[in-house]
């Protein structure tokens, strides 16, 4: 079964480079876009249109970024380990700087990494790279995480 | 009373209009060491009593209903202190005259002694030494009372001047407290709003870091994306400027880095603990392949000492130091650092000495300064932050940073920390 990763992004450039990163780094993983909180939430939840599983499948990691209209980041985070379906699922913080409040917080509230975007194109794919290769392939999540929840 | 008993005050005032009574007993007191004066009339001696008597010695025949009248008055306006003795030498066998019954009816103001005549000296001058002692008394009583008023008077001038620098006092101290309130309140304000500028330059430096890094990314990506899947449309200037685009998003990017980097060490708090720089500086060195052969030799002379620091900023301090230490090398020459270490004064020196190009003496000061470059970008890239996050890093640590040089002879750069030893000696304070 191919793995879905959840890219929530606001800019439609950073959404473009990790398509073209995840392009050369050769990764079969589909990826979802959420353009804002509120559309990452939809999407996890399921509501609306997301709720057709076979078009927007539930993903084994989201990458998310923190400065999101609507939503902001830190909630996405806070609400998906609230729930039971997505308590496991692998977040990977994606953002512009290592503010050192950003880490604590998103640490406090259950990131499992922190990321900073890189520059350069080829760090982009080589980041992209380690961390598909870490999260879907290394990486072990108990049971309820990988069930077909809502 | 010591000192000279005021004369009239010892008198004895003496009226005796007919025959030589007034004479006699004028001569026979003068025996006895007493002053005394003889009045033709009973208004004049009271005129003369007016300003002070011993005694007065009368004779009957001296009382008439008008001269009674006059030293009923003389009684009557004596103060309370006062009660002049009086000797009346009566007639004898005559003890009901009217004068005499007269001068009773003045008894309830005064103290009157009757002698009857004939008598003998000795009764008369013992009488009068009796009214003296007795008047004397009167006169201390009535200095004591003086004194008393003059003490009274005094003591509520005291008072007064008390009550008035009490009330000063009350009024300066009202004043001070209310200068205290109104300091308080200014610091408060001053805190407060010191406090909304902080914050205001968090968000704003929250805000560069991720707001303006986006495009710049933007532009470094796009440009890099296009060198390499455009490449053969375009021309050699195309390709040329796409690199300067690229390279200017890099360096604008890294003057911001480096901006943030300066005003988080500025603000952050900075623990300090025991940092092994041995080991710290053999991290540093494994880290950048900058700093190892062939591109550059780092030698370090061990052993480093132990010192207090706050590890996170210590090891940007002495990256930027050696990273400076092989930059500024001319281009046909390796760069070659010695990383040394000296003590003194419960402080410890860690040395940096390079073979670049050197510093004038005239920039030492400067270089530590934001934004302050001695070399142009064509020479040297740079953003001119570097050196001052090491200085302000290291002066929040309780440490200095310094440098020797001259232009073409290397430069020597040095930092001082506090050892623990140093600090665990300073704790108590």
């Amino acid at each position: 079964m191919n793995s879905t990763i959840l890219l929530v992004e606001d800019s439609p450039d950073d959404v473009f480079f990790m398509k073209r990163a995840f392009r050369l780094a050769g990764i079969q993983a589909e990826l979802q876009v959420a353009e804002d909180g509120e559309k990452a939430l939809d999407y996890l939840a399921g509501n609306g249109v997301f709720g057709r599983r076979a078009d927007f499948p539930r993903p084994d990691i989201v990458l998310l970024d923190l400065r999101l209209p609507r939503v902001p980041g830190f909630d996405v985070l806070k609400w998906m380990r609230e729930q039971d379906a997505f308590h496991c699922v692998p977040v990977i913080v994606l953002t512009s700087s290592k503010e050192d409040s950003d880490m604590q917080q998103a640490y406090a509230l259950g990131a499992n990494s922190f990321l900073v975007k890189p520059s350069d194109a080829n760090e982009l794919a080589a980041m992209v790279r380690a961390l598909v290769d870490y999260w879907l392939r290394f990486n072990a999540v108990p049971s309820p995480c990988t069930e077909a929840l809502p | 009373m010591s000192g000279k008993v005021p004369s009239f005050e010892e008198r004895v005032l003496i009226v005796a209009p007919t025959g030589n009574d007034a004479a006699n007993a004028a001569e026979v007191l003068a025996k006895e060491g007493m002053d005394s004066r003889v009045c033709s009339d009973l208004p004049e001696l009271c005129q003369l009593a007016r300003s002070g008597v011993g005694t007065l010695l009368l004779t009957q025949e001296s009382l008439t209903t008008h001269s009674l009248n006059h030293l009923a008055l003389l009684l009557d306006e004596q103060p309370p202190w006062s009660d002049i003795p009086v000797i009346l030498l009566a007639s004898g066998g005559e003890a009901t005259a009217p004068g005499l019954n007269s001068l009773r009816a003045l008894g309830s103001s005064s103290t009157i002694t009757v002698l009857e005549r004939p008598l003998r000296v000795v009764t008369l001058v013992s009488a009068i030494k009796t009214g003296l002692r007795a008047r004397r008394r009167q006169y201390q009583v009535r200095d004591l009372i003086h004194q008393r008023e003059l003490i009274m008077g005094e003591l509520s001038e005291r008072a007064k001047s008390l009550e008035y620098s009490q009330r000063e006092l009350l009024q300066a101290k009202e004043k001070i407290s209310r200068h205290a309130e109104e300091l308080e309140k200014t610091v408060e304000e001053r805190t407060a709003k010191l406090r909304e500028t902080i914050a205001q330059l968090e968000a704003f430096s929250y805000s560069i870091s991720h707001d303006m890094r986006g495009p710049l990314r933007a532009m470094q990506q796009y440009s890099q994306i296009l060198l390499e899947e455009c490449r053969p449309g375009l021309s050699s200037d195309a390709c040329h400027y796409l690199d300067r685009i690229a390279r200017g998003a890099q360096r604008l990017d890294r003057l911001i880095q480096d901006v943030l980097t300066y005003s988080r060490v500025a603000r952050a708090s900075m623990p300090l603990v025991p940092i092994n720089l041995d080991k710290l500086v053999r991290d540093i060195l494994q880290q950048y392949p900058s700093f190892q052969p062939p591109r550059a030799n780092v030698e370090v002379i061990q052993p480093l000492p132990v010192v207090l620091g706050h590890e996170a900023s210590l090891t940007q301090c002495i990256s930027n130091l050696i990273a400076n230490a092989v930059k500024f090398v001319p281009p046909d020459r390796r760069p070659t650092v010695h990383v040394k270490t000296g003590t003194a004064n419960g402080s410890v020196q860690v040395w940096f000495e390079d073979n670049g190009i050197g510093i004038a003496p005239e920039n030492h000061q400067r270089i530590f300064n934001i934004f302050e470059r001695v070399n142009s970008d064509a020479e040297f890239e740079g953003t001119g932050i570097g050196l001052s996050i090491v200085k302000k890093t290291i002066e929040r640590m309780g440490g200095e940073v310094g440098v020797e040089s001259e232009l073409g002879r290397g430069s020597r750069f040095w930092i001082r920390l506090p050892t623990p030893h140093h600090e665990q000696h300073n704790t108590p304070r």
